[in-house]
Order: structure tokens, then C-alpha cells, then sequence
């Protein structure tokens, strides 16, 4: 089967977690919370290819091949997971229990509470173990957002796309996605503030 | 967020603001409340300053999301499992 010679551009299968999954798991987070999830779709992908690669028409490049086919289980794992648990967070409002953490209600009202305001920031070392550790703190806090804000966050702050595509990949008005965007900055930047810079660890 | 008077913006309304200047699609009245917010709201300024930190950290970044040597074997198992059932 995988000497097939009519499957022109097709490598051994053998190479393709050597070749791809690097890139193919970094697609995946960029869209996923979670890395447990994340992994397993970039297995299944493989094993799917597996089973259709007699289909492949060589028409497109194999990593695009690939690709695709994890796009898709993305799409289908996006669906399941509106239907059971999303349905609050497709409904972003200007909800108003999950700003009050930040800014004042009353007295002051839309100012930033006294206890979670941004404070400063000391400098970083460019020691490598600190970034590396600096990262994995990072890579906690977006793990922390829910399933959009986090894919709305990374699409913009990691793969730097356009606002217009990253709404018309998560099927989100451009409303959603400002008021998605509000909401992650806010609470990755206090995420990191807490545990990194005001963190004792460090 | 609607906004009713342009200079007199709160600090929720500037920080979702934030983003729309940053994408430049905010309106005139819009970028005015924002910029005259920023002038005098140390807070906001901070808060900026900071995200714009992240995002110089965060783009296109290398470092992020690693797959683990050890699960990468396990693919690989798994692919040669499937190919010679």
C-alpha cells in the first residue's frame, strides 16, 4: 500500500510524525485548550490519512493534505462542544458578573477595582531557563481560557492573522469577537502578573 | 459599548477599546476618548503597555506548544501498528 506508485507525492507514512507533527500539533493549540485533546487529534489525523490514502489525488501538497483533515476534526470538536458547553460563551454579552472582578460597579464606576488593577512589572532577564519558564507560564494561562477566547486570543497574539478571518474561522460576529478579545487580555494579563511577575518562584 | 460622551471614557470601556485602535477599527470619537483616557489614566497606560509586551513575546513564537519526544514515539507506533494490520 505505501509503494504504491500511482500515489505520486505521498511520503512513507513512516516519516510523517518526523515531518509534520510538529506543525500540525502547534495548528492544533492554536485552536484547542487542551494538549491532551490537541494530541490526539494530530494522531487521529495521521491514522485517518492512513485510511484514505489511496484517495489522496496529489492535487495539493501532503502537509496541506494533512491539514486539512485536522481542520476538520477541529470543526467537528468545535460543534460537539457548542452544543454541550459553549452555548454561554457564544452568547458573549456585556455580562456583567465577569467584569465586575476588574472594574467598579458603584462608586467609580468602569474603573479598575483596587485589588486587580495592572501593576508594574519588573524587568526580565534574558537568562534562557527564565524564558523557558516564562512561556510554560504563559502557555498555563491561555490554558485557563475557555475555548474562544483562547483560539481568539492565539490566533491574534501568536499567528498574528486578520480579525476578519480569525471571525470567519470561529463563526463569531465582530462584536463576539471584540468582547472575546476584552475578556482574554484582561485575564491573561492578570494570569501572568500573578504568576510571574509578582510570583515568589521566580 | 456604546459610548455617550466621547472624552469622558471609563477604564472597562478603554480597555476593550484597546482593540478596535489596535486593529484600526475604531471610530474618530472612538480613538479621541481613547487617546484622551490614556492621557491621564496611568492604570490604562500600564495595561497597554503590558499587553503590547505579550504580543511582542507571543508572535510567532517557537517556543510555544512543543510536542513531547515521547508522545511523537508513541505516533509513530501507532502509524506502524496501522500500517501493518
Amino acid at each position: 500500500m505505501i509503494e504504491n506508485p500511482t500515489v505520486n507525492s505521498i511520503s512513507n507514512p513512516q516519516t510523517w510524525v518526523n515531518l509534520y507533527s510538529n506543525y500540525l500539533f502547534k495548528f492544533a493549540m492554536m485552536r484547542l485548550r487542551n494538549r491532551e485533546v490537541a494530541e490526539d487529534m494530530v494522531q487521529e489525523t495521521f491514522l485517518s490519512a492512513l485510511k484514505a490514502i489511496n484517495n489522496f489525488e496529489g492535487k495539493s501538497t501532503e502537509k496541506t493534505w494533512l491539514t486539512s483533515i485536522l481542520k476538520n476534526k477541529i470543526l467537528d470538536y468545535w460543534k460537539k462542544s457548542s452544543t454541550k458547553n459553549e452555548t454561554l460563551v457564544n452568547k458573549v454579552s456585556d455580562d456583567d458578573s465577569f467584569y465586575n472582578h476588574f472594574f467598579e460597579i458603584e462608586e467609580r464606576k468602569g474603573h479598575w477595582t483596587e485589588n486587580n488593577s495592572p501593576q508594574m512589572w519588573q524587568s526580565q532577564g534574558e537568562n534562557k531557563l527564565e524564558q523557558k519558564e516564562f512561556y510554560k507560564i504563559l502557555e498555563s494561562c491561555m490554558a485557563k481560557l475557555n475555548d474562544k477566547q483562547g483560539a481568539v486570543f492565539k490566533l491574534k497574539f501568536i499567528e498574528d492573522l486578520e480579525s476578519n478571518f480569525i471571525c470567519k474561522e470561529l463563526d463569531l460576529t465582530s462584536s463576539n469577537y471584540w468582547v472575546l478579545m476584552h475578556r482574554a487580555k484582561l485575564l491573561i494579563r492578570e494570569c501572568i502578573e500573578k504568576n510571574w511577575f509578582l510570583s515568589s518562584k521566580k | 459599548m456604546k459610548l455617550k460622551i466621547p472624552f469622558k471614557i471609563s477604564c472597562k470601556e478603554a480597555t476593550y477599546l484597546h482593540t478596535l485602535v489596535q486593529e484600526g477599527k475604531m471610530t474618530f470619537v472612538q480613538k479621541i476618548g481613547f487617546n484622551f483616557h490614556l492621557v491621564y489614566c496611568k492604570v490604562c497606560k500600564k495595561f497597554v503597555a503590558q499587553i503590547e509586551f505579550l504580543q511582542s513575546k507571543l508572535k510567532n513564537n517557537e517556543q510555544l506548544f512543543e510536542l513531547s519526544e515521547s508522545k511523537k514515539k508513541e505516533m509513530e507506533n501507532e502509524i506502524l501498528k496501522n500500517i501493518t494490520s
